[in-house]
């Protein structure tokens, strides 16, 4: 019975060790980029439509909030590492120096991304 | 479209609403709950009804432009998308507060491909690539001191004043007396014709008989 119980043990904290270690770099990481994305759970914030607020003249509810997910943390590679047709249509932001590019047929499944452009925090919405 | 994403200078996520309001998506922000909706990107409800988010000058254009044109460009990891869109039925509206005018796609193919106009007293040009009718974009016709005059040549964006060549979408001046300069790139949306009156009631509609 020891050694069965001391075997969990040793490898709950060979686990917690890790843990720390990697939550560390995760720290050390993020000390250095922008802070996370704040994102609501939308069954947690408020909805004036839900809570009844009268809605103006030509408003309609269709799906719920969400539904069509929206992307809250867009990840990017470099032209490379993509194999887009050269014709793809796109959605081109440039600022500052930085500039990034979201398919236009992309952007019909997703409507919307949450991203940041040389620190300033942007929408995209097809 | 793309907006800039903050609140009184602070940053807020966007999430879709699921609704429409005048056939135009609506989102919902993060830190009220109020609805958002997209053309205008103004606040239809809630807390902040009324806020609106400002707009940012972005481009549609084809990948392999892009490439070339912003070699240090990312591109967002995304790929198996269906190609589906097209610019026929869509108006472009350029909003300046003072005045807002909508260009009718069919509008800006029959003046050639370009439309010389003049927004609160802000001379602009909206163009269709004469090469690829799905690219489109707004520029300022102040180049200085210059008020550039764009017509569509041959498949090229000429100014016809100075002479100058430009690329149709980027605005960059690719032969000519103004090469090296680029036209600003105007913030503008798109929109169904059909629904452009119900954001902007006092707005007007481009037409070819409107003064120069």
């Amino acid at each position: 019975m020891k050694r069965a119980r001391s075997r969990p043990t040793a490898f709950a904290a060979l686990v917690t060790a890790t843990a720390v270690l990697v939550l560390l770099m995760i720290s050390q990481i993020e000390n250095d980029a922008t802070p996370a994305l704040v994102v609501a759970d939308p069954a947690e914030t408020y909805d004036p439509v839900l809570a009844g607020e009268p809605t103006p003249d030509g408003f309609r509810q269709l799906v719920r909030r969400d539904d069509i997910e929206p992307i809250y943390h867009p990840t990017f590679v470099s032209p490379e590492e993509i194999e887009w047709e050269p014709d793809t249509l796109i959605v081109g932001v440039a600022l500052d120096g930085e500039a990034k590019a979201y398919p236009v047929n992309f952007l019909n499944i997703h409507e919307m991304i949450n991203d940041r452009i040389a620190d300033t925090p942007i929408l995209v919405s097809w | 479209m793309v907006h800039r994403r903050e609140i009184d200078g602070k940053e807020v996520a966007f999430g879709n609403h699921g609704g429409l309001y005048g056939n135009a998506m609506t989102w919902w922000d993060h830190e009220t709950g109020s609805v958002w909706s997209q053309p205008r990107g103004e606040a239809i409800l809630g807390e902040l009804k009324g806020e609106r988010l400002e707009l940012m000058a972005s481009t549609l254009s084809h990948w392999s432009t892009w490439r070339e044109v912003h070699p240090e460009t990312l591109a967002i990891d995304a790929w198996g998308f269906p190609m589906v869109v097209g610019l026929d039925d869509l108006a472009f509206v350029v909003d300046l507060g003072a005045e807002t005018v909508a260009y009718e796609y069919q509008e800006v193919v029959r003046g050639g491909g370009v439309i010389n106009d003049s927004v609160a007293g802000v001379e602009i040009a909206v163009v269709v690539d004469p090469i690829d009718e799905q690219r489109w974009a707004v520029f300022s016709r102040r180049l200085d001191d210059t008020i550039v005059d764009l017509r569509v040549v041959d498949g090229f964006l000429i100014d016809t004043v100075t002479r100058t060549v430009f690329d149709p979408v980027l605005g960059s001046a690719v032969e000519g007396a103004l090469l090296g300069e680029t036209l600003d790139l105007m913030r503008a949306t798109t929109i169904f014709p059909e629904d452009f009156a119900t954001f902007w009631p006092e707005g007007r509609f481009y037409t070819q008989e409107s003064p120069p």
